[in-house]
């Protein structure tokens, strides 16, 4: 079922486009990674969703709620960190949370434990905010966007100060949040902590949505990587391509697909070059959207 | 609007102002408990009196005269030296004037021994009474004597001795020593000094300006006196904590500023400014909603922040100088008229009047708040508007120009309702009342406007 769909988001501030027809939608169970450099617009789309800032033109709807039509219906189940985890810093992490909780009808003090063990805070709950560290201050933030039990989540690059243990931690959380039938957007520029429990992906760049699939297909684009050990390298310059590259003296990066890699293994044959290793090599999630972008021509 | 109370109490500035404002209160109630009356009692130097009369040709009479005044004053001083109680003193400055005088002219200038005797006797037992304290000894030669000048005079001038005989009988009544201590005496005393002049004025058909402004400082006074003795209440005590409550608001005014300023300046800024807004704003409300509930905070603070600086007040104020005082009324004079108001009252009527002041510089200050997002400009240009809006005030008293009709100021201040007084700037109090609503009306509106429509900017 469809939690999200976001569908020609504009959003211009005096001439400036700051997003171009952003579409995507996200459904139930869906982790969607929304990927792209600085500036790209990935905090604007998430803060238009979630009604921080107006929408220029386009429209989004969250629960089968219009957000511009029915605000606080669409807003009702959606939990969200946008940029850093923000707190009071002068209340105790409880506080913060139990201020939160009153600002929703149906959610009581259980709900408030509930999240605070989900997130690992129980020894630290009574301190006060101005004494976490900001992977403490993360996971609050996290605490606090569950306390609704969102169906849809908004995570703008939590990942932030969090340990090894902390990102862990996250991953199976939003696993488990996920195979429960929530849907959850996260943005982050570290896109090799996504792969790895991420279904789909954004690629956005300079406001526009470069690349909307899912991760599967992403990995499984035509370029693949094969990495070639040969005696000597410098006899196989001249058979390379723009994007190969010799490595050292014996080994070659090529970039093919599995037919011209079959063809260029036999070119290096027919040129007498000793081949001794063939291994292929799946390019990680930042590769593939650092050579989209190079492809797109954008830098 | 429950979180929007905790998250203001729990503000560390808070308790920091209440702290000074705390320290403050307990500093000027200790000044109003030492405050006296200085009275600046012009010292004689008898030194100097004493060369003068060495100097002086005692065969010419004028300087006779001169030396037998200074003698006559030498020997009060010394007097006063020997008895020092407060009964004492005024009894030797009342009282001994006339019969010192009368020793030391028979001496000096009749040179008639045998009156001298007389006189010097009669000076003793006098003394002998000012030793005992025996004040009532001259109170009733005093009776006797406006007595026999109410029998044999007529006119304005048997009002004034009937004036004077009816406060020697109340005194004597009452039995109120001659005793600065005490504050019956203390308005008898003022009662009695001025009676002669304020009667003259009265029946005076031609006054100048001066004798008018005389007469109208006297009335004022006078009146104020008589309450004292005729319902027996210290009104005119400064040095307690009815009269600290009574100049509370003009004396902590400033506190209340502070406060509303403070927190009302912040309650949007900061939420921007530490990004809880994003939070606050995700959550399933509507903007207005949001909005809203933090401006009836504002509304409610104002009235909360009074109540509360009032309480701390008379906690403090009650240890200090004791709560004794505030069963004596607080008494005030207008055109010839006598107000009187429990302290309590008095105190809740001036906050009351006070409060359009407050509300135009609170949401003032919330209005800049929400519209430039920052707290510090709020609080500053709310304090700079304060200022302002005083100087023109002033300005306005001093020159009427129709321009200065427009600012706020002029109408805000209810305090003149409580003292009976009329409207400083002659306003109604339908158009006072009109000029603050549609102040209010305008920045709420733009501060809703500016609150429904701004972006949260990305960091």
């Amino acid at each position: 079922m469809e939690i999200l769909k976001v569908d020609k988001l504009c959003k211009r501030i005096g001439k400036k486009e700051i997003l171009k027809d952003v579409s995507f939608q996200i459904n139930e169970g869906d982790i969607l990674a929304f990927i792209g450099p600085n500036g790209a617009g990935k905090t604007t789309t998430i803060k238009c969703i979630l009604g921080l800032q107006r929408i220029s033109s386009g429209s989004v709807v969250i629960n089968g709620y219009d957000l511009k039509k029915n605000y606080v219906k669409a807003i009702e189940r959606v939990g969200s960190i946008v940029e850093e985890p923000d707190a009071y810093l002068y209340l105790s992490g409880m506080e913060n949370l139990k201020i939160q909780a009153r600002m929703y009808k149906n959610v009581v003090m259980d709900d408030v434990l509930r999240v605070v063990e989900l997130v690992g805070l129980e020894n630290r709950i009574h301190d006060q905010v101005n004494k976490y560290s900001l992977g403490m201050r993360q996971r609050l933030g996290i605490a606090a966007a569950l306390l609704n039990s969102p169906r849809l989540l908004l995570l703008d690059e939590p990942t932030n100060g969090l340990d090894p243990e902390g990102i862990k931690d996250l991953r199976v959380m939003l696993k488990r949040l996920a195979a429960s039938g929530v849907g959850i957007l996260i943005s982050s520029h570290n896109l090799s902590e996504l792969e790895s429990f991420c279904n789909r992906v954004c690629i956005l760049a300079h406001g526009r949505i470069l690349e909307e699939t899912s991760m599967k297909e992403l990995k499984e684009m035509d370029d693949t990587k094969y990495i070639l050990k040969v005696k000597d390298t410098s006899l196989c310059k001249r058979l390379l391509m723009d994007n190969d590259r010799v490595i050292d003296e014996h080994y070659l990066e090529v970039v093919r697909d599995e037919e011209d890699v079959a063809s260029f293994i036999r070119l290096l044959v027919e040129n007498h070059v000793d081949l001794y290793e063939v291994k292929k090599e799946n390019m990680s999630l930042e590769e593939a959207f650092m050579k989209r972008k190079d492809g797109d021509g954008i830098d | 609007m429950k979180n929007e109370i905790i998250k203001l109490l729990k503000k560390k500035s808070f308790y920091i102002v209440t702290l000074i404002f705390i320290l403050f209160c307990i500093l000027t109630n200790i000044v109003y408990q030492t405050s006296m009356d200085y009275v600046t009692i012009e010292e004689v130097d008898i030194e100097e009196l004493v060369a003068m009369n060495e100097e002086l040709d005692l065969t010419q009479d004028e300087d006779l005269l001169i030396y037998v005044e200074n003698l006559t004053t030498i020997k009060m001083e010394e007097l006063k030296k020997t008895y020092r109680s407060s009964v004492q003193e005024y009894l030797v400055d009342h009282f001994l004037y006339t019969p010192i005088y009368r020793f030391y002219e028979s001496m000096y200038i009749l040179e008639d021994e045998e009156l001298t005797q007389l006189y010097q006797n009669n000076l003793d037992e006098y003394i002998e009474y000012v030793k005992d304290n025996n004040w009532e000894y001259f109170l009733d030669e005093r009776i006797q004597y406006l007595e026999e000048r109410v029998n044999n005079t007529q006119g304005v001038e048997q009002m004034r001795y009937q004036e004077l005989l009816d406060l020697a009988f109340y005194r004597k009544e009452n039995n109120v020593p001659y005793d600065d201590g005490n504050y019956l005496h203390r308005s008898l005393d003022f009662l009695e000094e001025n009676m002669v002049e304020y009667v003259n004025l009265l029946h005076d058909d031609y006054l100048t300006q001066d004798e008018e402004e005389r007469l109208s400082f006297l009335s004022e006074k006078m009146s104020l006196h008589e309450y004292v003795i005729t319902h027996k209440q210290d009104i005119l005590n400064e040095t307690n904590l009815r009269a600290v409550l009574a100049n509370f608001p003009a004396e902590f005014g400033i506190f209340i500023l502070i406060y509303v300023i403070m927190l009302a300046g912040s309650i949007v800024s900061e939420e921007y400014a530490r990004g809880t807004i994003k939070s606050l704003l995700v959550k399933p409300f509507k903007r207005r909603t949001i909005l809203t509930s933090k401006l009836l905070v504002v509304l409610l603070l104002i009235p909360f922040i009074m109540i509360f600086m009032s309480v701390i007040e008379l906690v403090i104020g009650g240890i200090i100088l004791g709560f004794d005082s505030l069963s004596v009324p607080i008494v005030l004079y207008q055109d010839g008229v006598l107000l009187s108001y429990s302290p309590l009252g008095y105190l809740a009527c001036l906050l009351i009047s006070s409060l359009g002041i407050y509300y135009v510089l609170g949401i003032f200050a919330f209005f800049i708040s929400t519209v430039t997002l920052s707290t510090s400009a709020a609080i500053t240009i709310s304090f700079l508007f304060y200022l302002l809006l005083n100087v023109v005030s002033n300005l306005a008293l001093v020159y009427p120009l129709p321009v200065f009709k427009c600012f706020v100021s002029l109408y805000w201040d209810f305090s003149y309702l409580v003292s009976h007084q009329a409207q400083p700037y002659g306003a109604s109090l339908f158009t006072s009342l009109l000029v603050i609503f549609a102040y209010l009306f305008v920045m709420l509106c733009i501060t809703y406007v500016t609150f429904m429509k701004k972006d949260v900017k990305n960091i």
